[in-house]
């Protein structure tokens, strides 16, 4: 394909994106609150659409579909058992929700912060995501140069493509905050559902004659793929376990996530969020897969999986302005995720870090200095992308960098939970939990070690939660604090029928 | 019903599907690696997992359809 066409099409979107961001502008309002949380006043639809956006990204259209097309039906299994997850958001988004207004949380490191009397509770759990969600960025970063380069035919260089997404992703997360991220993902949320599902039918019809003829290649061509583990060896037991252990805690483990449950302006808007993203995720999560064997039937035999979507995009029978509008799609998507990921980030280091060291700060100097550190982390995960693109193999496959990302953050979840469901946690458990659950899991991660065949993520969240129940139970709680915050939920749930 | 009623209304249904969301994911790593782990076509895990989503999201909708 023409580079010109892609470049034409990256220009049409960036000023769509620019022109959406700034009517979001000119409905921005003062403070912390305006511009991380958008004042708590977003509509279901666009709640259900950013978090959506913000959730599926390139790690889908590129990661697994890459996935996919080297390991087969797993690859299904191990996203939708996320999905299934999202239990725990219809648990715990009614609690973020009703705190996060009563107490004016803007990020949920804020939440820790203060539920349990320790700033530095809210220290480490920034600190925690400041680390940790620079390869799950990199990782978005990484499937938009892929994706551009393979659209083009290496005609424009996977690094132009990482450039562009760093500075717009800068640009959409400091022009209007949440309100400019939450429209422009609305936005690109509908594009990706809307082209990936066409372009499937496109391929299953033209390159198959129809779903039965694409189903029946599936078992006679590839049935080593439609078993766990694979023929391939991918997704036997333990790695299975490794990957959906920290997927499942994502919408809890993952700040950008756990942050958007504090956004819904009522219980009506919170209700259509979920149910939208449920909806979303299902379609998005099944053709996605398909995508993958597709590319798999057609295409085999390319070197790095992930170009396996990339290379179904550049097939003849794909239209080429579809293949485009889908290109653009996908690198929206990945730059609205880091968008939010830098957008929270910036929120966690000014309100958890900065204001810590410095409580006398005013609101105005605060927000001054979280849109400077919007920049600072493109630039930290910029250089990772860099670095990462280059290296070849699984170890730097775009789902196994989100998933090493997710065993970090994991370790912030005990203590979310206890926050919530335990008067006798405590500051002290906390922080011990998330300090070595996260050493021992960048020990297993960098050192490549798996004790008897597990992953990083499985002991890192054996060992944090067993700290986080041993040492608060050696330590005292703020008992107070605990019986005002849980005795306010026990109080508040069942007026609005939330379990 | 009074305050302390609804309150332990509510926590038995939290547990009741914490339960069924146990059982669920007990299925989602079982069935697969055993039953299925030889049935190499679409009628096995492929559909397993499509029909395992569908009932989990179902049981989610019947929790939140209820909010007020």
């Amino acid at each position: 394909m023409s580079a010109s066409y892609v470049w034409l099409a990256v220009a049409i979107y960036i000023v769509m994106g620019l022109a959406i961001a700034w009517v979001g502008r000119r409905h921005l309002g003062i403070g912390m609150s305006e511009f991380f949380l958008a004042n708590r006043t977003v509509g279901g639809l666009v709640s259900a659409l950013t978090y959506s956006a913000t959730t599926y990204s390139a790690f889908m259209m590129v990661g697994l579909a890459g996935f996919t097309y080297q390991g087969g039906v797993g690859a299904l299994g191990f996203e939708f058992t996320y999905l299934c997850g999202l239990f725990l958001a219809v648990y715990f988004a009614p609690r973020f929700w009703l705190v996060g207004k009563r107490y004016n949380y803007i990020s949920p490191a804020e939440l820790l912060a203060d539920r349990y009397q320790h700033k530095g509770a809210g220290v480490v759990a920034a600190v925690l995501a400041l680390v940790f969600l620079v390869p799950y960025s990199a990782a978005q970063l990484m499937g938009i140069g892929f994706l551009v380069s393979g659209v083009s035919q290496g005609a424009i260089p996977v690094m132009a493509g990482i450039i562009i997404a760093t500075i717009l992703a800068v640009a959409w997360a400091n022009i209007a905050g949440l309100r400019s991220v939450a429209w422009t993902d609305a936005m690109q949320a509908l594009i990706m559902i809307v082209t990936s599902v066409v372009v499937l039918f496109f391929v299953v019809y033209l390159g198959f004659g129809g779903f039965g003829s694409f189903f029946q290649r599936m078992e006679s061509d590839i049935p080593g793929l439609l078993t766990v583990p694979s023929e391939t060896g991918m997704f036997n037991f333990k790695m299975y376990l490794g990957l959906c252990v920290p997927w499942v805690f994502f919408c809890l483990s993952n700040p950008q996530v756990s942050q958007r449950l504090f956004i819904p302006k009522s219980v009506r808007a919170m209700k259509q969020m979920i149910g939208g993203f449920l909806c979303f995720g299902f379609l998005y999560t099944l053709v996605t897969v398909m995508w993958g064997f597709t590319a798999r039937l057609l295409v085999p035999g390319l070197a790095k999986a992930d170009m396996a979507s990339p290379s179904l995009l550049a097939l003849a029978i794909v239209p080429r302005f579809l293949a485009i509008i889908v290109m653009v799609g996908v690198m929206a998507a990945a730059i609205s995720t880091i968008d939010s990921i830098l957008l929270t980030l910036s929120s966690m280091f000014t309100r958890d870090i900065y204001k810590n060291l410095r409580p006398e700060v005013e609101e105005a100097r605060e927000l001054s200095i979280g849109k400077w550190v919007i920049p600072i982390m493109s630039l930290v995960t910029l250089i990772f992308a860099i670095w990462a693109s280059r290296e070849t193999g699984l170890q730097v496959m775009i789902v196994s960098l989100s998933v090493a990302s997710s065993a970090g953050l994991l370790m912030a979840v005990p203590s979310i939970i206890g926050a919530f469901l335990w008067r006798r946690a405590t500051a002290a458990g906390a922080l011990v939990s998330m300090i070595a659950g996260a050493i021992l899991t960048m020990v297993l991660q960098l050192g490549g070690y798996k004790p008897w065949g597990h992953w990083a993520g499985i002991w890192g969240i054996i060992v944090c939660s067993l700290l986080f129940i041993v040492v608060s139970l050696l330590t005292s709680p703020p008992r107070e604090k605990a019986e005002e915050f849980m005795g306010y939920l026990e109080e508040e749930l069942p007026k609005h029928r939330f379990i | 019903m009074d305050g302390n009623g609804s309150q332990g209304s509510n926590k038995r249904a939290s547990r009741g599907w914490l339960m069924w969301f146990i059982f669920l994911f007990f299925l989602d790593l079982v069935v697969p690696f055993t039953w299925l782990s030889h049935v190499q076509k679409v009628t096995g895990a492929f559909l397993f997992w499509i029909l395992w989503t569908i009932v989990a999201l179902a049981s989610m909708f019947a929790i939140f359809l209820k909010w007020r």
